[in-house]
């Protein structure tokens, strides 16, 4: 069961990327041009339709894939950098230099995604780097958290009191001994982060303080929809499916990925 | 100069908002290549003993010296000399080797340490090296490329031994070294402890419940009850002739046995 559930997520990540990086080099039409009339339903040359404009859908779908993809990896990327570390030394520390992190994530879980964007956007304007930015510092506290509570776990390991007798100093420890224990449950957190900022982007695109008009991504395109929901609902089914496959596939992922590294939900199979 | 002194030591744990005595008034020297056993019971505070002699932990009270020096209130990388010459063996070796490396980066592990590094008569971590220190506990080479859980819990033990003595040390502290074990590899690894330390000439300081095991490697006994040293002295005076009412229900306890 745990296996179909990895490999479910992974087909369904696997989508995600044929369709963002098939978009890379290959679209079959542009997809920020007018290339028909508006509202065709599905057929030929338009094999999902066009839009409002007269836009290809397909072709708007496949570069949003490639943003959905650049925004979750460099929003979860530069939570985990920043959020990881500082959750290592947390953990390794005691006192209050270990509870200051931690309490200082409480407060920023306070901030939602959402109004950190706001505040982003009113401050330097709305684009994809405001979105990816602001998912990534709400998503900072989960790393903190998720990672100082396995370091105090690691922490409990005679190999660390091993490498102090031996004179290891605190960083090799970190790097040496800490980290790659701890990287299966960061894996999890980042794939669950992952499909959270999928979400997340497509929610503040949707609200207009994501990327701009030029750069057609799902939320943006689910929006746009919304004005054609009693005249073509399809032209919002594609964009909610691409955001539902990507969002469950790394959900899945995430679960599939927990677990396999549980031992004890692997003896139990 | 003895090699160890603890002079006055108390350590106090705190334990949901109490404070815990764990040790008071421990008065005690180690000289260099003496094997001594501290014994007693659960909880009685011989592995604080133990701890607090490799600085792993920080008495409430009193002075720990290692080679005349004090360890105490030193940062980490002032310790150098500690660290240089005193290694453990732990109680565990499912928790004391790490599961995601290979036994010749465990192994090697003390020649990284900065300390070690600057010490002229340390060789550098080489498959050599590495193979004699596995030749030594009597570990096949080929298992240097194993992970842990690929080893018997004897094999771990020996690896353990095999880390806690490739940097040469002046002291080895052994926690329980046997008592995780299977019985059957018990006296293995004790006779792989007592020949490696009376071939080096390295004091030992054997934690144990186990009054024969101590009497098999020591020279001296320390018996604690309740953090305070009761009865200490040559291992064959205590064993025979406990002073102690406790000492004698250990000595007791283990003749039942």
């Amino acid at each position: 069961m745990k296996r179909g559930t990895l490999n479910l997520g992974l087909t369904l990540i696997g989508i995600v990327v044929v369709l963002a990086a098939v978009g890379l080099v290959w679209t079959p039409f542009d997809p920020t041009k007018i290339t028909g009339s508006p509202l065709q339903p599905p057929g030929w040359p338009h094999v999902l339709g066009t839009d409002g404009l007269g836009a290809d859908v397909l072709s708007r779908l496949m570069s949003g894939a490639k943003i959905c993809l650049l925004v979750g990896i460099v929003s979860v990327a530069g939570a985990a950098v920043v959020g990881v570390p500082i959750g290592i030394f947390s953990g390794m520390t005691r006192g209050w230099i270990s509870d200051l992190p931690a309490r200082l994530s409480d407060i920023l879980y306070g901030f939602p995604a959402l109004l950190l964007a706001i505040l982003l956007a009113a401050a330097v304007g709305g684009s994809t780097w405001t979105a990816m930015i602001a998912i990534s510092v709400a998503t900072i506290p989960a790393f903190v958290r998720l990672a100082r509570a396995a370091t105090y776990q690691v922490m409990s390991h005679g190999y660390i009191e091993a490498a102090r007798v031996s004179g290891i100093p605190k960083v090799a420890i970190a790097v040496r001994h800490v980290l790659p224990n701890i990287a299966p449950v960061l894996g999890v957190q980042a794939s669950v982060s992952f499909g959270i900022a999928i979400l997340a982007e497509a929610g503040l695109s949707y609200l207009g303080l994501g990327s701009g008009p030029e750069a057609p991504t799902w939320g943006r395109m689910l929006r746009e929809a919304q004005d054609y929901l009693f005249n073509a609902p399809i032209l919002a089914l594609w964009p909610g499916l691409a955001i539902a496959v990507a969002t469950m596939g790394f959900n899945l992922l995430g679960d599939g990925l927990r677990d396999l590294f549980d031992p004890r939900l692997r003896e139990m199979s | 100069m003895s090699l160890v002194e603890l002079r006055s030591v108390a350590a106090t744990y705190r334990r949901a908002g109490r404070d815990f005595v764990a040790l008071r008034e421990v008065e005690l020297a180690i000289e260099a290549g003496e094997k001594v056993g501290v014994v007693g019971g659960s909880g009685s505070g011989k592995t604080t003993l133990a701890r607090l002699m490799l600085g792993l932990l920080k008495p409430s009270a009193g002075d720990v010296r290692f080679q005349g020096r004090s360890i105490i209130g030193l940062p980490e990388r002032r310790r150098g000399w500690l660290r240089a010459s005193a290694s453990m063996v732990f109680q565990d070796p499912n928790s004391s080797l790490n599961p995601r490396l290979r036994l010749r980066h465990i192994i090697a592990e003390p020649l990284l340490s900065p300390a070690v590094r600057n010490r002229s008569d340390v060789p550098e971590p080489g498959q050599s090296v590495l193979a004699a220190a596995m030749a030594g506990v009597g570990l096949d080479v080929d298992l240097l490329d194993r992970f842990p859980h690929q080893l018997s819990g004897g094999q771990r033990q020996r690896a353990a031994i095999a880390r806690s003595l490739i940097n040469d040390p002046a002291l080895l502290v052994a926690d329980e070294p046997v008592s995780a074990l299977d019985v059957s590899v018990r006296a293995q690894v004790l006779n792989l402890l007592s020949d490696e330390v009376s071939q080096r000439g390295l004091a030992l300081v054997l934690v144990s419940h186990d009054l024969a095991v101590v009497g098999r490697l020591c020279d001296r006994v320390i018996v604690i009850e309740h953090g305070l040293i009761v009865e200490q002295g040559p291992v064959g005076q205590v064993l025979t002739n406990p002073t102690h009412p406790y000492t004698e229900a250990l000595v007791e306890a283990t003749l039942s046995l």
